[in-house]
């Protein structure tokens, strides 16, 4: 994460934003700093709010409460085509009129600034076409390209503004999923070569840990988490961060702190990383990371359980463990594993498989299996 | 190369070629078919109601008579008739010089009507119904109510006039007034249905390309000339071309409010037409008037639709 030295490194600082429709609240008050250069991923579930963080950023939409600076400038009462924010569509929203050199040269042609002259127009359209692949396709019309190029199109339009920041809303969505792994690649291509701040909407997980420097989960409109992907992984904050990263998704188990303080799932006594002291009776969410948990032959594994379900992924397969006490767990294994429903299986738990959430659903710390009792 | 066990083995056919040809064939027979049941009853429609008319109209320019006595071939005499009348040149000129005022007119309200009901986010609905009620008055009703607003000596306009010190105006007893007040009515009359057509026009162009233009910096002005007019083309292309049929046939309102005066400033085609067919039983005349107001209609739409077609 690049580090936060002065406010000159700052691209885009929200303070205190938040947004109501009426009464409706839709985002609550939130900060969120982001650096020159960085790539920030705004990830949540459909409407939890994080495309109108974009839309307030680029003036489309009017926070309700808050500041919203960019590039070091307030820019809350600045209307959107003065704010030095470029900005990518889902749906690309190319002008279906003009072809794509038309395209790509509008914000230029429709600038205020000191008039720029024709030859400036076209060498910086044709360096930006450059930049995503397009120039071959200069002359044609939207409808004329496929949907991948399409969407070059609405970045290369974005990237010859040569804006302080580059806002994209979901822009991968509508390709297919081959596609999309490709633009992936390109993005972050076109990202390392110009280096400006980026905030970029998503609601996939992958794009999220794939892309981002840092991670901003969002969720009925609250932000959940901020944090680098592999914190999101190996430190949820709650409970929806828990299962809305990480494939399959983590199950959750409550259960009750013994007269002893010690918690218990199955047989097997969990000894917590940090020095915390549970409350005894206390109610705790206890949630396994799939990807964490391994069958093993070995029986001085953590856990262990009847094979319920078997799901076949090509690189793994993943069983479901029935753990007895009405938990259970999903649990890594070989590709061509022969355990079939109905085997018992032996679990074994790497660090980092065990999350303690409290009552609310906040994260405690992590833990590990201490002892087993026969 | 190895084998590989795609899945897909390979089964025979059950049809020969030959069959499936034949098969194909009728299959195809059948939805055609199909097809021309459900339009045959239309077309019926318009044989009947509308090419035969057309075309027993284009016979009877070359007769006379055929009401009461019997039809008379007359060769082009309808036709060298109406083209020497000064009173169907100066119909034609009428009805072109009104369309030529009132299209445009009732354009250029209705768009800033309907940009701007656009804008509205709260409270449109009323100033919708307003808009759109002068439409449903039939002309016989509108010019009823202007024959009120606009009368020389108890007209609402003129006592403001008169209050303001001014000499009241004459608007439909004037020759170079009758027409463009005519218009002007008229105008009031389709800036509801206008307003409502380019407001669903401009509701249905997508909202993401007008944030997009936001951000790339265009005002509103260039917003509306390089994105909103483009765009809009297919509306256009309808409104213009229903507009020219409708404003052609100018009649009712004309019929109503001024009966074709003073001293014919406001005869429109359609009104020469009809009298020429039911006050003059010129039958004739009147085909040969009709016949040439469809040849314009049509020429005119062929103009439209070659002038706005989408260059690609």
């Amino acid at each position: 994460m690049p580090a936060l030295s002065s406010p000159s490194d700052v691209a885009v600082s929200l303070i205190q934003v938040a947004k109501s429709y009426g009464a409706v609240e839709v985002l609550q008050p939130f900060d969120l700093q982001v650096a020159e250069g960085e790539f920030v991923v705004l990830l949540g579930p459909s409407g939890c709010g994080k495309s109108t963080i974009l839309k307030m950023i680029a003036g489309l939409e009017e926070a309700s409460h808050g500041e919203i600076h960019v590039a070091g400038e307030l820019v809350n009462y600045v209307r959107p085509r003065y704010r030095n924010v470029a900005m990518v569509f889902q749906n690309y929203a190319l002008y279906p009129h003009m072809t794509v050199r038309e395209n790509i040269a509008f914000p230029l042609k429709m600038s205020r600034q000191p008039r720029l002259r024709r030859a400036v127009i076209e060498e910086r359209t044709a360096e930006a076409a450059d930049i995503v692949d397009l120039t071959p396709y200069l002359d044609r019309k939207p409808a004329q390209l496929s949907g991948g190029q399409r969407q070059r199109v609405a970045l290369a339009r974005a990237i010859v503004r040569q804006p302080a920041v580059f806002l994209m809303d979901e822009p991968l969505s509508n390709l297919d999923a081959l596609l999309r792994a490709d633009m992936r690649t390109s993005l972050l291509d076109v990202h390392s070569r110009i280096k400006k701040a980026t905030l970029y909407v998503t609601h996939d997980q992958i794009e999220a840990m794939t892309m981002a420097d840092r991670v901003v989960v969002i969720n009925a409109g609250r932000i959940q988490q901020i944090g680098q992907p592999h914190e999101l992984y190996t430190a949820p904050a709650n409970t929806f961060v828990a299962q809305f990263i990480g494939s399959p998704r983590m199950p959750l188990h409550s259960l009750t702190v013994s007269d002893d303080g010690a918690l218990r799932i199955a047989d097997a006594t969990l000894a917590l990383d940090a020095a915390v002291v549970l409350e005894p009776e206390a109610t705790v969410t206890v949630g396994l990371r799939p990807s964490a948990l391994r069958a093993t032959d070995s029986a001085s594994a953590c856990f262990f359980g009847e094979a319920r379900r078997r799901d076949y992924l090509g690189s793994d397969s993943y069983l479901e463990v029935d753990l007895g006490g009405g938990s259970s767990a999903m649990v890594r294994a070989e590709a061509d594993t022969d355990v079939r429903p109905g085997d018992i299986v032996h679990v074994d738990a790497a660090p980092g498989a065990i999350h303690v959430f409290d009552e609310a659903g906040v994260r405690i710390c992590g833990a590990s299996v201490g002892q087993r009792e026969r | 190369m190895t084998d590989v066990d795609t899945g897909l083995s390979s089964t025979q056919l059950t049809l020969s070629p030959e069959e499936h040809r034949r098969l194909r064939r009728r299959y195809r027979r059948r939805t055609t078919l199909t097809a021309y049941a459900f339009l045959g009853p239309n077309l019926l429609a318009f044989i009947a109601f509308l090419l035969i008319p057309v075309v027993w109209l284009f016979v009877s320019t070359f007769r006379t008579g055929g009401v009461l006595g019997p039809a008379e071939f007359v060769g082009l005499d309808n036709w060298r008739d109406t083209f020497a009348d000064p009173l169907a040149r100066t119909s034609i000129r009428n009805t072109v010089v009104y369309s030529a005022m009132a299209i445009p007119a009732v354009f250029i309200i209705a768009m800033v009507l309907a940009l701007a009901l656009r804008t509205i986010s709260r409270g449109s609905a009323p100033i919708r119904v307003a808009l759109y009620l002068p439409t449903l008055q039939p002309a016989v009703v509108a010019a009823f109510i202007f024959a009120f607003v606009l009368h020389p000596d108890f007209g609402v306009i003129n006592y403001a006039i008169r209050g303001l010190g001014g000499d009241p105006i004459n608007f439909l007893g004037d020759t170079s007034l009758a027409l463009p007040t005519i218009a002007g009515i008229e105008v009031w009359r389709g800036t509801g249905f206008w307003t409502m057509m380019f407001l669903a026009g401009l509701t249905a162009l997508p909202s993401e390309l007008y944030h997009a233009a936001e951000i790339d910096g265009a005002g509103a002005i260039r917003r509306f000339l390089r994105l909103t007019l483009p765009l809009l083309r297919p509306t256009f292309y309808f409104a213009v071309i229903f507009a020219t049929i409708v404003n052609l046939q100018l009649f009712d309102s004309v019929f109503a409010l001024t009966d074709g005066g003073p001293v014919n400033s406001t005869i429109s085609v359609s009104l020469y037409i009809y009298r020429s067919l039911f006050l003059f039983g010129d039958i004739g005349f009147g085909a040969t008037l009709s016949f040439l107001l469809v040849i314009t209609v049509l020429v005119l739409t062929g103009l439209q639709t070659f002038l706005l077609r989408d260059r690609k």
